[in-house]
């Protein structure tokens, strides 16, 4: 079920509706079924595999609290991390592996089309998130940080709690699962905050994200029919595209959740505002660097290394962070260029001045912005054709851009320079309420009558 | 008690906002919008005027305007063998299930009825799974007659059946082995029938091209087939609307059929031609199904590498003439 969706309208008021009348004790019963028919939306299938990560990791974990022998804790550790990160493997890179490796396998053809037509399905919706969260979670168990959760019905709301189910937070089991089963009393602040973040993710994807997708897609189907500065336009509105759904996803399941009186952890910190690679990545989704972090880059030694050690390792981190949405070389190459450049900030250090900001700001925009061009290129030769593919039409096309779009386009810039100094509840609290409201008024009208009308569904919803 | 007040509130001041955009929207915005993105219903409410509307699709219009003489539509073409006033609401690859939505909107005794395009190749498994039928509900979910602002979010919260390439192609393939054809192994189903035989390997164009006409018309259209609930629809449309309701079969390649694979292929587009003829042609009821499968030749078709309902001026002057015939044969 996606969220911009007729279904997600009713279902979401009727599942706060009954999470409030019904006892708190039984809430985690009732956000266990909503979560599994809104992943189970999808296809009934897919639920098949959240079930498996679910029971592999409680199982894991509830072993690796009843033993102190390493080997055996090592053992356990190794069983859920070739069940998440096999699963992912298989779903994610199989086809792709397969196309590598196949046609050098001793096998007649027939065979390898076979296998290769059995690889070829839809991936499932949000499998990366839903496995990072269990992975990280049985790492945290193996290290001692934290104590395993006994009820399996609890902690499969863990792994499934539906708004940040297909793509995120990816939320850290101390943080999210004493929130899921504590008490939450029907407040009207919950109410309107999470009300407020979800009206401007709505915004976000459905006016801005799929306004642009269009157009984006279009100069990247065909770039030699284009001029230059469209194409680059191109890449440039792919950056604010990408931004505008993914950071809208997360408003709208944060403020889901906040009208649960949860709190999940914010993910964006208006990005596009970062002087430097590394600022961005502390804006960026954040819970999927912070992951990296813990769970990759610290176990490789961290910052408490020699210096070579501590490159490969921010290089790891960052490729690795670039396989991790698909198998094409151009993913890798994102992953490459924001690690090689957070590396070369690191030794080039430039004068802290206020006055150098800007500059500091638009080398950091167009430094994101080329890597964008990787990221949404089908393969390199696509991305060497928007980069410098020469136009072979006499007439480029030109890309009408509605007045509605610019007009979105500068609203949302505007509320984002408005949020990039205070968030958005702490601003909207200490607004007049007529002032509030005009603006609510506004937005919604926004959704209501320009939102974009062509079949994009979340981006990372295919990661 | 204080909270239910709040919200009431609220409530109210979010259906207060609602209805102004509704308003604002279909005041300011609507108009522009159809013409970006529902060009059909848009020329619909501009054809009101006329004693006929004809809904089709690129069969309607020239595909080689180089070669043309001359590029007028069938429509058009039409209004020269008849006195009534023709209009197209014509847009390429559209059918049955997006006009369905349209004549919703045609208002009572405004005009006299309607023509509409029967395209036997859009019975077959490929057009029922084409990835460009997704886009073909999202018109039909905008098409519906729904207030504007309704109508537009709609398709902006995608309330339309949508399929990602690979259902649709599991599905084709489904289609491909589970719909029984009259003949033996292995002609028995089109997931088995090939022009191997005839035309040896696949990288044989001619062995492409049969095969092609091969999905695109052997099967069986039966009362089971999904695309009747359309025609059917479009049947108790007319007759609510008390609007005469003409089906004209778009004529098909049956030459290069023949020359292609032989009877057992042509044999099943008859069959399909007569079934649908037997199903709807009703004229004491104001429904005429006019036969014009196999009126158009070989020739004047213009497209080679594919079968498509895409002719030049002669074929589509002998569509238009037999559809006049028609109408002047209306009392």
């Amino acid at each position: 079920m996606l969220f911009n969706s007729v279904q997600f309208l009713v279902f979401f008021p009727l599942v706060i509706a009954v999470y409030y009348l019904v006892n708190y004790k039984w809430r985690w019963l009732l956000l266990l079924v909503a979560s599994y028919i809104f992943y189970g939306s999808w296809k009934i299938e897919f639920l098949s595999l959240i079930v498996i990560s679910t029971l592999v990791d409680f199982y894991v974990a509830k072993q690796l609290s009843q033993t102190d022998n390493t080997h055996k804790r090592w053992k356990y550790l190794l069983v859920s991390l070739s069940c998440n990160l096999g699963m992912l493997l298989f779903f994610k890179y199989g086809s792709f592996l397969a196309n590598l490796t196949l046609p050098f396998a001793p096998i007649p053809d027939w065979r390898k089309e076979q296998l290769l037509g059995f690889l070829s399905f839809d991936l499932p919706v949000g499998i990366s998130f839903y496995t990072f969260q269990t992975t990280g979670y049985t790492i945290d168990i193996f290290k001692n940080k934290i104590k395993p959760e006994k009820h399996l019905g609890k902690f499969t709301l863990y792994v499934s709690y539906f708004p940040q189910l297909v793509a995120g937070p990816i939320e850290r089991f101390d943080h999210l699962q004493p929130q899921l089963t504590s008490k939450h009393i029907l407040t009207y602040k919950n109410l309107s905050h999470g009300a407020r973040l979800m009206l401007y993710g709505f915004f976000m994807k459905m006016v801005i994200a799929d306004n642009l997708a269009p157009l984006v897609d279009s100069i990247f189907e065909t770039p030699l029919s284009y001029s230059l500065s469209t194409k680059w336009a191109g890449i440039l509105g792919f950056g604010w595209q990408i931004y505008a759904d993914f950071c809208g996803y997360s408003l709208i399941a944060i403020g889901a959740a906040k009208c649960m009186g949860v709190e999940l952890m914010t993910n964006f910190k208006t990005p596009y505002f970062a002087n430097s690679i590394q600022d961005f990545w502390r804006r960026w989704h954040i819970s999927l660097s912070t992951w990296f972090r813990d769970y990759v880059f610290v176990p490789l030694g961290g910052s408490k290394v020699n210096q070579f050690i501590w490159i490969r390792n921010i290089l790891v981190v960052f490729i690795l962070s670039g396989i991790w949405h698909g198998a094409n070389y151009t993913f890798l190459i994102w992953g490459a260029i924001h690690g090689v450049f957070y590396l070369l900030e690191r030794f080039v250090r430039l004068p802290n001045s206020p006055f150098l900001k800007p500059i500091y700001w638009l080398k950091t925009y167009l430094v994101v912005s080329f890597a964008w061009l990787f990221f949404r290129a089908s393969d390199l030769n696509n991305a060497w054709d928007v980069l410098l593919g020469v136009n072979i039409s006499k007439a480029p096309k030109i890309i009408e851009t509605p007045i509605e779009l610019i007009l979105a386009f500068a609203l949302f810039v505007l509320l984002e320079v408005v949020f990039r100094k205070e968030k958005i509840n702490q601003l909207l609290d200490r607004t007049p309420f007529v002032i509030r409201w005009s603006g609510y008024a506004v937005v919604l009208f926004f959704i209501l009558s320009f939102s974009g009308t062509t079949n994009h569904p979340f981006i990372y919803f295919q990661f | 008690m204080e909270i239910a007040k709040k919200i009431a509130l609220r409530l109210l001041l979010i259906a207060i906002i609602i209805s102004a955009t509704a308003l604002i929207y279909k005041r300011y915005f609507h108009y522009n919008f159809l013409k970006k993105e529902g060009i059909l219903l848009s020329r619909l409410n501009h054809s009101i005027n006329a004693d006929y509307l004809f809904f089709s699709a690129s069969s309607d219009y020239t595909f080689d305007p180089i070669n043309d003489a001359d590029t007028t539509r069938v429509s058009i073409l039409a209004m020269n063998y008849c006195d009534k006033s023709i209009k197209s609401i014509a847009e390429g690859a559209h059918h049955a299930g997006v006009f369905k939505e349209l004549i919703k909107h045609i208002p009572k005794h405004q005009i006299e009825g309607i023509i509409v395009a029967m395209n036997i190749r859009s019975f077959s498994p490929e057009w029922l799974t084409d990835i460009n039928e997704n886009a073909l509900q999202q018109f039909a979910a905008l098409y519906k007659p729904n207030p504007p602002l309704m109508a537009r979010l709609n398709v902006a919260l995608k309330n339309y059946p949508i399929k990602t390439k690979r259902e649709l192609e599991k599905k084709r393939f489904e289609y491909f082995s589970n719909w029984k054809l009259p003949y033996d192994f292995p002609k028995n189903n089109i997931e088995n029938w090939c022009a191997v035989e005839k035309y040896g390997d696949w990288r044989n164009p001619k062995r492409q091209l049969a095969d092609h006409y091969i999905k695109s018309y052997a099967f069986v259209i039966d009362e089971e087939h999904l695309r009747l609930r359309d025609f059917d629809k479009i049947v108790e449309l007319a007759k609510l609307k008390e609007l005469n309701l003409i089906f004209h079969i778009l004529p098909e390649d049956v030459q290069e059929a023949q020359t292609l694979i032989g009877t057992e292929l042509t044999d099943l587009m008859s069959a399909n031609r007569d079934f649908l003829i037997n199903r709807y042609h009703f004229p004491k009821k104001n429904v005429w199904v006019v036969d014009n499968l196999e009126k158009v030749d070989h020739m004047d078709f213009t497209d080679r590498d594919f079968p498509t309902e895409h002719y030049n001026q002669n074929g589509r002057t002998i569509i238009a003439k037999s559809i006049a015939e028609q109408l002047n044969a209306i009392k």
